[in-house]
C-alpha cells in the first residue's frame, strides 16, 4: 500500500502510472482469490544519517540556500533530504516537497540510490545547497565522495545513470570520522575579506600546504557544481574531516575535491592537518558547585571531601568523533581522551585549538569520561538575565552507566572565566537535590542517548503600536505591566501562549536508543508566565510551590481577576537543562490531574488478623502545617488536592485574610488526631514537580520491609556465639538501604533521644533480618545425612527422636502465611555492610539462649535461605518516593550520607511514631504466687516517656506543629509530609496506610514508537525552515520528520 | 478430538518424548549434518608452533530426523589450512615455494581481460585459483565462496580425524580444559580436556572426554566417552548426565529442551538453559571421570532463556572474598538480562558423610531498555579481555610478594577496583540490533556487580542469533611481534553476530565502535568459532550442512570478511529438493 501511496503522488509518470494499472489489476485478481496479504516495502535499509538540500530547476538545478526551498508559488524548488544507507553503501534522496522517495533507477525492481564507494558515514552539505559530500569507509575504500546537487535527482532522457563512476571521490589514508563544513573567508595573504569587500576573494587553498595538484578538465563534466558561485555565507567551502585512527582531523578543498575527475578515486590533498594536542590540565579541577549542594554546615569535614577532579593521564591519543560547528568555533568530541576539542576557525588554514571543555563526572569522578556526538546551541537573545546571551555545548557521555547520558558545558560562564579551568567542567544544575532522578550533572534518560540537537524559534507577535514583531522577548507576567512581552502570555483557555507545546526559545533535543526524542528546555522564552498564581518577594526562602524572590507581592492576577501566568503548581515547571513537561502542572477538571495530586485520603490496613483493632484505636497518618519561614510564629497552612478538590487546614485568621489556599475554595482538612472522624491524609510538596513519578502507589507500612524477599542468605553460625553472620555477596545491603545499630543511633540523636537511652532505643529499632525461607523438603537427604538429623536435638535436647523437620516447624513455624510469621524468626541487625550482616536474634534471653536459637536457625535453615529486611519499631515508606541516604562508607559499614553528599538531604523513608503522654501506658496482666497465694498484677508494656526505646517522640502537643515539641517526627521527603500519632494499642507488623498520588512530571517527548515498535535511531538533524525535526531510523523507519509546532510526525512520513 | 487421533497424537507425543538409540538409521557419523556446534580444542596446538588450535570439534544435529543420533566430529585444522587458499596481494604474500598470487599484472598469471584474480596464492603451473576446482556460477548465490568444497574424507589431505555418536538435536557444544593446578583428588580424569553439548532429544547434557597420545600429549582429536564401536558408534549412558535422578544427591532431572550452554573457564561448573521453560540447570563438573552431575535446578526465570554466559571472576587484591561462580541469562520473551550466581555449601554431617550442594541462584537482573522493544535476546557474550590486561598492569605496577604491606594491598585493590568492566554483547531480534555495554561498576570491593548496562545498540539486519568473540589480523608494524610470510600483523579484537535468517555476519569493531564489516554467508549460518592465529573462522551452515572457511585477515583487502574455503558438500534439506 504504501508502495501505491507513492506511485501516486505528484511528480507524474507514465510508465508508474502503468505500473500502477498492472498492480490494480493484479490486486483485483487477488481479491476473488484469497485475502490479500499486506506487505510494507521498505525501500531504504540502516539509514544512518541525513543532509538537506534545496534543489531547483527555476534558475539553477546546482542547488539554493536552504531558506530557499520550499518554492511553494512555482513548486520549481523542492527540499531533498540525502539518507546514507549503511547496509547497501548508497545515499537514498527523499523529495520532502513531492513526498516521496526518488527512484534513481526504474528500469530495476525495487528503489535505486546513489552509489557511492563504500559505507557512508558522516554527510555535510555546502551552505549554498551545491553540492554535498559523503564519508565513507571501508578496507582501501576510505574517502570522500561528492555528490553535486546537479545530479541528485534522476537522470533525465539522455543522461547517463547515476552510479559510482559519477562522482567524483578521494581517497584518505585512514576511515573517515565525522566532518564539517567550514569557510575560509581570508585573502591570499591570510587577512580577513569583509563581506561584499570589492574586489577581493578568498584564497583558493592554504598558504602552507603543499600546492594542490591541478585538476584536468573532466572528460564529461555531467554534474558541474561550482562553489565560488553558490550563494549563501561568503567564504571559500571547505572539510575539515576527523580521521580517528591516525588521530587528527584534516582540511579539505571541496571545490578541489569536486574537480576530480568522475569514477577515479586519487588520494585526498589535505591542506592543513589538525593534531588535536590540547590537553586537559594536569592538575585536579573542582566542580562549580549550586548552593543547594555544598556540603551542609557543621558537616564533618574529615570525611565530607569536596567534590574534586583528578588529573588526567594525557598520554591517551585523541580520538576524534562527533563534531559540532556554530561561527568560528568547531567543538570536536573525543572518544578516547577525557576532552571536547575546541577550534576556532576563522581562519582554517590555521585553526587554533582552544583550551577543551572538560568531560568528568560528579557522580564518579574517577571515572575518564569520554563523547560521542555533541551539539551547540545558537546564542540566545540578550535579555535582563542573560545580557550575553546563552549558549551550551550538549556532549553525549557515551559510556556513562546505566545509560549513556547528556553532559551541558556552559560556553558563556566559559568565556566570562578564561582562566579558570574549573569552569570548562560540567554545568552541576541547581535544584538536583529535589530531582532524585537525574544527577547533578548530566540528563539522564531511561534508555542511552544517541544524539542531540538544538533548536531556537520564535513567533514574534506584532507590536500593537508599530506592528513590527520582536525575536526572542520573553513572557511578561507583572499584571502591571504592559507592552508586546504581555502578549505572551496564556489565555483562559490555554489555546494561546504559553504552554507546554509553544517551543519558543531555545530547545534541545536528546534521541534516545529507544525511539523517543526528549525535549529539553534550555532557555525557555515563556518560562517566567509558567508558575503559580501565589508570589513570594523573598529571596531567602521559597515557599511551598518552589517561589521566590518575586517583584510584586500580589498574586499574578490581573484587576480584573485574569491570570496572568499559567497558575500552575509551582516555580521549577520549567527548569534549564532538564526535560520539558508534557503538560500543565494543573489539577483542574478541564485540566485534568496534571499537578502532583492524592486520588484519595490514605487508607489503613491490617494484615495481622491477631490486629484487628476498632477505627478509634488505629494509629493516625494525619498531614501537618508548613513552616513560615517568614514568621516563626505562625504557620503556613497544610494543603493538599484530593482529585480536582483542594483541601487546606486553615486557621480562622487565615480564612479571614482570604489568601491562598484559605481564600474559600478549599474544603477544610482535619490534622488533629483526637478530632472525631479525622480521615487520613498528608501533603504532597509542591516545590519540584519532577520528584514524583506520573502515578504512585505509596505504603507506609508498620515494621516494612527494606527490600523484598531474597534466595541466597547464607547464616555462618559458630558454636555458643550470640552473633552470626548472614551472607549475601550480590544483596548490596547499604544501597537497599538497610540500617544497623550505628546508623539508627544518628536518627535517634536526629530525634532528640537522650544519650543515656540511645543504646537500648538503637537496638529497638535497628532493622532485622526475617527468615522467610521455607526447610529442605521432607525427603531431602539433609534430614537424614545432614546436619538436619541433629536438629531435633537442638532444639530440644530431652527430645532428640523427633523428626528433625517436624521440630523445626514447631520452633520456627511454616510459612503457610507469609504474613505473619513467627517472630523466632527475627534477627537484628548489629552491624551492616555491602554483602554481610552480623545478627542476633531479636527476642532471645541471655547467651545461653541467644547462641541455642542461633544454632537452631541455622540447623533448620541450612544452605541459600529465603529472607528479608524488616524495619523494627517504626514506618517504613515503600514506593518510588522512597529514598534514603545510606552507602558502604570507608570501612565498608553502611553509613548515612546526606550530611555530606548533599544529593541525598531530602531522601528520607522511615517514619517514627508520636504518642501521646496524656494516655495511660499499655499494660498487660500477669500472675503470680505470693505466700501461696495466686496474685494478679499490671505489667507496663509501653509508656510514652522519653526513656522508652520504643518511643519516637512524645507528642506534649497534639497535634503536631513545625518547631514546636515532637516535630522531629514530622515526615517529609521529596513526595509527602505528614506525621503518624500511635493508635491506642501498640502498632503492630504489617499494618499499612497506603494512598495513590498522580500527576507527576511527565517529560515531553516525540516518539517513533507511534510509527512501529521496531525502531533503532540513528541521528537527527533540523530544518528550521521547514520547522521539522529529522530523525534517521536504521530499522524500520527510514526518515521521520516531526513537526515542532504539534510535536507530531508530519505525515506522509516516515519514508522508508 | 476422535479416540483415533487422539491416540495418533499420543504416540507422536510419546515417541518424540522418548529417545531411543537404537531405533532408526545410523547416522552417518563422519558426514557434516545440520551443524549446530563448533568448538576450537584450546589445549592441543598446531604443528606449526604459531599457537593455533589444532583441532576444531563440531556438533551435528541430525535436526530431520533423519537418522537415530548425530555426531560429533573433529577435524585436522593443520591439515585444512594446507588446502584452504592463502590469501595475497602481491607474489612476495605466498612465501618462498608458496606459489604466486593471482592478482592482475603478477607475472605468470595470463593476461586474460575476462580472468577474475582470486588474489589466491595459486600454483604457477596451472594458476588455477581453487585446487578443487571453482564452483558453478549459480552456486554462488546460496553458496557463496569461489571453490568448490574440500571433501574432509578425501584420502589425500584427510581432515577427518575422529566421530563420534550422540543424541539428536545437540544445540551446541563448548570446550574446556582441566585446570592443571587442580588440587581436588576428585579431578581424577587422566583426559586434559572434555566437551560438553547439550542434546535436546534426550534431554541430557553429552560430555566427551578428549584423548591423548605419544606425540600429541595434549589431546589428538580422538573422543573418548565410552563408545561402543557400533554402526552409530555411540557414547555410552555414563556420559550422558542429567537423565537419571541417581546420579544427583537431590534426584534431579534435566529438564527437556536443553538449549544453550556455557561453563566457567576451569569447566567446574556448566550451566544450560532450557528452551521451553523458564529454569536453568546446573552441573558440577568435578574433572572426575564420572563426569558432570546435575546440581541443581533454578525454576521461576522468565520463559525461554536461551541465551546463556559464564561470568568472569573479578580480582581483589587480599583475596578474602571467595569468588562465587556465576552466569548471565537472556531471555526471547522477557527484556532483561540476569545474573545467577553459584552458591556452594559444602557440608560433613554427624556421621562423617560429607557432600557439597552447588545451587544456583538469582542474584540481580538488569532491564534492557537500550532497545524500543528489547525482548527476543538470542546470544549473549562477556568479554574480559581489557580488564584482564588492566589487572595484569595493576599487579606489574603494583605490589605482591615481598612487598605486602597494607598501603601496597590498598593500592593494588583501588586499582584493580578501577579496571575496565567488561564487556557485554547481547544480539537481540526486536529490533535486530547487537547490544552494546559493559558490567556495571558499584562501590563493593570488586569494583562490579557483574550485571550489564547497555550504553549502545547497532543496528543489523534481521535474524540475529549468535554473538562469538574473536580476533582478526590488521596490517601491522616494524614493531608488531606477529609475522608471517606478507609480513607483520596485529591481533584486534571483534565482535561476530551471526544472522541467521539474513545470511550475514556483522563483524563489529569494539574500539571503533563501528561494523567493521558484514560476510556475506551461505543458508542458515549458526554455529562460528575464530581461529584468530590462522586469521580465519569457521561457520557452520545449518540448513545445507557444511562448513565455510571466512578469512579475517585484513592485510588482503580483497578476501577479507569473505568465505574463501568450504568443508564438505552444500546438502539441501530433504524438504526442499
Amino acid at each position: 500500500m504504501k508502495i501505491f501511496s507513492r506511485l501516486l503522488l505528484p511528480a507524474f509518470d507514465p510508465l508508474k502510472l502503468a505500473v500502477l494499472g498492472i498492480c490494480a489489476w493484479a490486486a483485483l485478481l487477488g481479491s476473488c482469490s484469497q485475502t490479500p496479504i499486506t506487505v510494507q516495502l521498505h525501500a531504504m535499509q540502516s539509514s544512518g544519517r541525513v543532509s538537506f538540500v534545496c534543489h531547483g530547476a527555476d534558475n539553477s538545478p546546482s542547488g539554493h540556500k536552504l531558506d530557499e526551498c520550499p518554492d511553494y508559488e512555482l513548486a520549481t524548488r523542492h527540499t531533498l533530504a540525502l539518507v546514507t544507507q549503511t547496509a547497501t553503501n548508497e545515499v537514498a534522496v527523499v523529495d520532502l516537497y513531492a513526498q516521496s522517495i526518488v527512484d534513481f533507477d526504474k528500469t530495476t525492481p525495487g528503489y535505486s540510490f546513489l552509489r557511492v564507494g563504500a559505507r557512508p558515514g558522516a554527510i555535510v552539505t555546502t551552505p549554498g545547497g551545491a553540492a554535498t559530500f559523503v564519508a565513507v569507509s571501508g578496507l582501501q575504500k576510505d574517502g570522500i565522495f561528492a555528490l553535486p546537487t546537479t545530479c541528485v535527482v534522476p537522470p533525465l532522457a539522455g543522461e547517463v545513470a547515476r552510479d559510482l563512476t559519477t562522482w567524483s571521490a578521494c581517497h584518505l589514508s585512514s576511515a573517515p570520522g565525522d566532518m564539517s563544513v567550514v569557510l575560509d573567508a581570508n585573502d591570499a595573504q591570510g587577512h580577513p575579506i569583509l563581506p561584499g569587500q570589492e574586489g577581493s576573494a578568498p584564497r583558493v587553498s592554504c598558504p602552507n600546504a603543499l600546492p594542490l595538484k591541478p585538476t584536468s578538465p573532466k572528460l564529461v563534466d555531467a554534474c558541474p557544481a561550482d562553489l565560488t558561485q553558490e550563494r549563501g555565507p561568503f567564504g571559500r567551502r571547505k572539510l575539515l574531516v576527523a580521521l580517528p585512527d591516525e588521530h587528527k582531523l584534516v582540511l579539505l578543498d571541496a571545490q578541489h575535491l569536486l574537480d576530480q575527475q568522475p569514477g577515479e578515486f586519487p588520494e585526498c590533498e589535505p591542506e592543513a592537518t589538525f593534531a588535536l594536542g590540547e590537553d586537559a590540565p594536569t592538575i585536579p579541577l573542582a566542580p562549580v558547585l549550586p548552593m543547594d549542594l555544598t556540603p551542609a554546615a557543621g558537616a564533618d569535614t574529615n570525611t565530607c571531601i569536596k567534590p574534586s577532579y583528578p588529573a588526567r593521564d594525557t598520554r591517551v591519543p585523541p580520538t576524534p568523533a562527533g563534531m559540532a560547528a556554530m561561527d568560528d568555533r568547531v567543538y570536536v568530541a573525543d572518544s578516547s581522551r577525557p576532552v571536547v576539542h575546541v577550534l576556532d576557525v576563522t581562519d582554517p588554514c590555521a585553526s587554533k585549538e582552544l583550551p577543551p571543555l572538560l568531560p568528568y563526572s560528579y557522580s564518579a569522578p574517577d571515572r575518564v569520561v569520554t563523547t560521542s556526538r555533541l551539539a551547540v546551541s545558537p546564542l540566545s537573545p540578550p535579555s535582563k538575565k542573560w545580557p550575553n546571551g546563552q549558549q551550551f555545548v550538549y556532549a553525549i557521555d557515551q559510556d556513562d552507566q546505566p545509560t549513556a547520558s547528556v553532559m551541558v558545558f556552559d560556553i558563556i560562564r566559559m568565556a566570562e572565566h578564561p582562566k579558570d579551568a574549573n569552569y570548562r567542567t560540567p554545568l552541576v544544575f541547581d535544584g538536583t537535590a529535589r530531582q532524585p532522578y537525574m544527577p547533578p550533572d548530566r540528563l539522564r534518560f531511561n534508555a542511552p542517548v544517541r544524539d542531540v540537537s538544538f533548536v531556537m524559534r520564535d513567533f514574534p507577535k506584532p507590536d500593537p503600536v508599530t506592528g513590527a514583531g520582536q525575536f526572542g522577548l520573553s513572557c511578561e507576567p507583572d499584571p502591571n505591566a504592559s507592552g508586546p512581552a504581555t502578549g505572551y502570555r496564556p489565555n483562559g483557555d490555554f489555546t494561546d501562549g504559553a504552554r507546554p507545546v509553544n517551543l519558543r526559545g531555545v530547545f534541545g533535543f536528546a534521541m534516545l536508543t529507544n525511539g523517543q526524542v526528549a525535549v529539553i528546555d534550555v532557555e525557555d522564552f515563556d518560562a517566567p508566565c509558567r508558575r503559580p498564581a501565589t508570589a513570594n518577594m523573598s529571596t531567602a526562602f521559597e515557599d511551598l510551590h518552589g517561589c521566590g524572590g518575586d517583584e510584586i507581592s500580589t498574586p499574578f492576577k490581573t484587576a480584573q481577576g485574569a491570570l496572568t501566568v499559567t497558575g500552575e503548581s509551582s516555580c521549577h515547571v520549567v527548569e534549564p537543562h532538564r526535560p520539558r513537561s508534557a503538560s500543565l502542572s494543573i489539577s483542574s477538571s478541564s485540566n485534568g490531574l496534571r499537578a502532583p495530586t492524592l486520588r484519595s485520603f490514605p487508607q489503613f490496613s491490617n494484615v495481622n488478623p491477631a490486629g484487628v483493632i476498632s477505627v478509634d484505636q488505629q494509629p493516625r497518618m494525619l498531614a501537618t502545617d508548613f513552616a513560615n519561614p517568614g514568621n516563626t510564629s505562625a504557620t503556613l497552612p497544610a494543603e493538599v488536592n484530593i482529585s480536582t478538590q483542594l483541601y487546606a487546614h486553615c486557621t480562622i485568621e487565615q480564612l479571614n485574610a482570604k489568601q491562598p489556599p484559605c481564600d474559600g475554595n478549599a474544603t477544610p482538612l482535619v490534622i488533629d488526631p483526637g478530632e472525631t472522624g479525622v480521615q487520613n491524609s498528608l501533603t504532597l510538596p509542591l516545590v519540584e514537580p519532577r520528584s514524583y513519578a506520573q502515578d504512585e502507589s505509596p505504603t507506609l507500612s508498620f515494621e516494612g520491609r527494606v527490600f523484598p524477599d531474597r534466595s541466597s542468605g547464607f547464616l555462618s553460625v559458630e558454636d555458643g556465639v550470640t552473633e552470626a553472620v548472614l551472607r549475601d555477596p550480590d544483596a548490596n545491603f547499604c544501597a537497599a538501604g538497610v540500617e544497623d545499630s550505628d546508623t539508627i543511633r544518628a536518627r535517634g540523636e536526629g530525634l532528640g533521644i537522650p544519650s543515656s537511652n540511645l543504646d537500648a532505643w538503637a537496638k529497638e529499632h535497628a532493622d532485622y533480618v526475617q527468615i522467610t525461607g521455607d526447610y529442605p523438603a521432607p525427603d531431602d537427604q539433609y534430614w537424614r545425612q545432614g546436619r538436619g538429623n541433629g536438629c531435633a536435638a537442638l532444639i530440644d535436647p530431652s527430645k532428640p527422636d523427633v523428626d528433625d523437620r517436624d521440630a523445626c516447624v514447631r520452633k520456627f513455624g511454616n510459612i503457610d502465611t507469609p504474613g505473619v510469621l513467627k517472630e523466632s524468626r527475627d534477627l537484628s541487625i548489629l552491624a551492616a555492610s555491602g554483602g554481610e550482616l552480623s545478627v542476633t536474634p531479636r527476642h532471645c534471653q541471655g547467651e545461653t539462649d541467644c547462641a541455642g536459637t542461633l544454632s537452631q536457625l541455622s540447623c533448620c535453615f541450612p544452605a541459600g535461605t529465603a529472607y528479608t529486611v524488616r524495619a523494627s519499631n517504626q514506618w517504613m515508606l515503600a514506593g518510588t518516593g522512597a529514598l534514603h541516604d545510606l552507602a558502604i562508607g570507608p570501612g565498608g559499614r553502611c553509613t548515612h550520607t546526606a550530611s555530606c553528599d548533599r544529593r541525598k538531604q531530602y531522601f528520607n523513608s522511615r517514619a517514627f511514631e508520636v504518642c501521646d503522654p496524656s494516655r495511660p501506658p499499655d499494660t498487660h496482666k500477669e500472675t503470680y504466687l505470693e505466700n501461696g497465694v495466686e496474685k494478679e498484677v499490671d505489667v507496663t508494656d509501653f509508656t510514652c516517656a522519653a526513656t522508652e526505646p520504643q518511643v519516637g517522640c512524645v507528642g506534649d502537643q497534639i497535634p503536631v506543629t513545625p518547631g514546636g515539641p515532637a516535630s522531629a517526627c514530622i515526615f517529609e521527603n521529596l513526595t509527602s509530609r505528614f506525621v503518624v500519632y500511635r493508635g491506642v494499642k501498640p502498632s503492630l507488623r504489617g499494618m499499612t496506610f497506603s494512598w495513590q498520588t498522580t500527576g507527576g512530571f511527565v517529560p515531553q517527548t516525540m516518539s517513533l514508537l507511534s510509527q512501529s515498535s521496531s525502531v533503532n535511531p540513528q541521528s537527527l538533524g533540523y530544518l528550521s525552515q521547514l520547522g521539522y525535526l529529522a530523525v534517521v531510523d536504521a530499522s524500520t523507519l527510514g526518515l521521520v520528520l516531526f513537526d515542532l509546532n504539534s510535536l507530531g510526525v508530519v505525515l506522509p512520513s516516515p519514508y522508508f | 478430538m476422535r479416540p483415533l487421533s487422539l491416540l495418533a497424537a499420543l504416540s507422536v507425543l510419546l515417541l518424540n518424548s522418548c529417545y531411543s538409540p537404537g531405533d532408526g538409521k545410523a547416522p552417518p557419523l563422519e558426514e557434516l549434518y545440520f551443524p549446530t556446534g563448533l568448538a576450537l580444542d584450546g589445549l592441543a596446538k598446531s604443528d606449526d608452533g604459531k599457537g593455533g588450535p589444532k583441532y576444531l570439534y563440531v556438533v551435528n544435529s541430525d535436526f530431520d530426523l533423519q537418522y537415530r543420533a548425530a555426531s560429533v566430529i573433529s577435524y585436522d585444522l593443520d591439515r585444512l589450512r594446507e588446502v584452504v587458499p592463502r590469501n595475497c596481494n602481491a607474489t612476495a604474500d605466498c612465501g618462498p615455494g608458496g606459489g604466486i598470487c593471482d592478482a592482475p599484472g603478477v607475472a605468470g598469471i595470463p593476461d586474460d581481460p575476462t580472468r577474475v584474480p582470486s588474489y589466491f596464492c595459486v600454483d604457477p603451473g596451472t594458476t588455477a585459483p581453487c585446487p578443487f576446482g571453482e564452483r558453478d556460477e549459480a552456486d554462488l548465490v546460496l553458496t557463496p565462496g569461489r571453490c568448490k568444497s574440500i571433501d574432509p574424507l578425501s584420502p589425500l589431505k584427510k581432515l577427518l580425524v575422529d566421530s563420534v555418536g550422540i543424541g539428536a538435536f545437540a544445540t551446541d557444544v563448548i570446550w574446556r580444559a582441566k585446570p592443571k593446578a587442580d588440587s581436588n583428588p576428585k579431578a581424577d580424569s587422566k583426559h586434559q580436556s572434555r566437551l560438553f553439548i547439550p542434546v535436546r532429544g534426550d534431554s541430557t547434557l553429552h560430555w566427551i572426554d578428549l584423548d591423548s597420545s605419544d606425540g600429541y600429549p595434549n589431546g589428538d582429536g580422538h573422543f573418548s566417552c565410552g563408545q561402543n564401536g557400533s554402526d552409530d558408534d555411540r557414547c555410552n549412558e555414563q556420559h550422558r548426565s542429567g537423565d537419571s535422578t541417581s546420579d544427583n544427591p537431590d534426584q534431579l532431572l534435566q529438564p527437556p529442551e536443553p538449549y544453550a550452554v556455557d561453563a566457567t573457564a576451569d569447566g567446574g561448573f556448566v550451566a544450560v538453559t532450557n528452551q521451553t521453560s523458564g529454569n536453568v540447570s546446573l552441573y558440577a563438573n568435578d574433572w572426575s571421570d564420572r563426569g558432570p552431575k546435575l546440581a541443581s535446578i533454578l525454576n521461576g526465570l522468565p520463559q525461554t532463556p536461551v541465551a546463556i554466559a559464564a561470568v568472569p571472576p573479578a580480582a581483589v587484591a587480599s583475596g578474602e572474598l571467595p569468588e562465587e561462580a556465576g552466569f548471565l541469562v537472556a531471555y526471547r520473551s522477557a527484556s532483561q538480562v540476569d545474573l545467577l550466581r553459584v552458591h556452594t555449601d559444602p557440608f560433613t554431617g554427624p556421621s562423617g558423610v560429607s557432600y557439597t550442594r552447588d545451587g544456583l541462584r538469582p542474584a540481580g537482573s538488569a532491564p534492557i531498555n537500550a532497545n524500543s522493544l528489547g525482548f527476543d535476546s538470542r546470544g549473549i557474550a562477556i568479554d574480559d579481555a581489557q580488564r584482564q590486561k588492566d589487572y595484569a598492569a595493576c599487579r606489574a605496577a603494583q605490589c605482591g610478594p615481598p612487598n605486602t604491606s597494607t598501603e601496597c594491598v590498598t593500592q593494588l585493590t583501588q586499582c584493580l577496583r578501577a579496571a575496565h568492566q567488561p564487556a557485554v554483547y547481547v544480539a537481540s531480534r526486536a529490533p535486530a540490533s547487537l547490544l552494546v555495554g559493559a558490567m556495571t561498576a558499584d562501590l563493593s570491593a570488586t569494583g562490579t556487580n557483574d550485571l550489564p548496562s547497555f550504553t549502545d545498540t547497532v543496528p543489523l539486519t534481521f535474524g540475529p542469533s549468535r554473538v562469538i568473540l574473536g580476533e582478526v589480523r590488521v596490517p601491522g608494524t616494524a614493531d608488531s611481534v606477529l609475522s608471517d610470510d606478507a609480513g607483520p600483523y596485529e591481533l584486534e579484537r571483534r565482535v561476530f553476530v551471526v544472522c541467521f535468517d539474513s545470511r550475514r555476519i556483522f563483524v563489529y569493531d569494539p574500539q571503533r565502535r563501528v561494523i567493521d564489516s558484514i560476510v556475506s554467508t551461505g543458508r542458515g549460518p549458526y554455529a562460528l568459532a575464530i581461529d584468530g592465529a590462522r586469521g580465519l573462522a569457521y561457520l557452520g551452515h545449518f540448513t545445507d550442512s557444511y562448513l565455510g572457511v571466512i578469512s579475517l585477515d585484513q592485510r588482503f583487502p580483497k578476501t577479507y570478511a569473505t568465505i574463501v574455503a568450504s568443508i564438505g558438500a552444500p546438502k539441501s534439506p530433504r524438504s526442499s529438493k
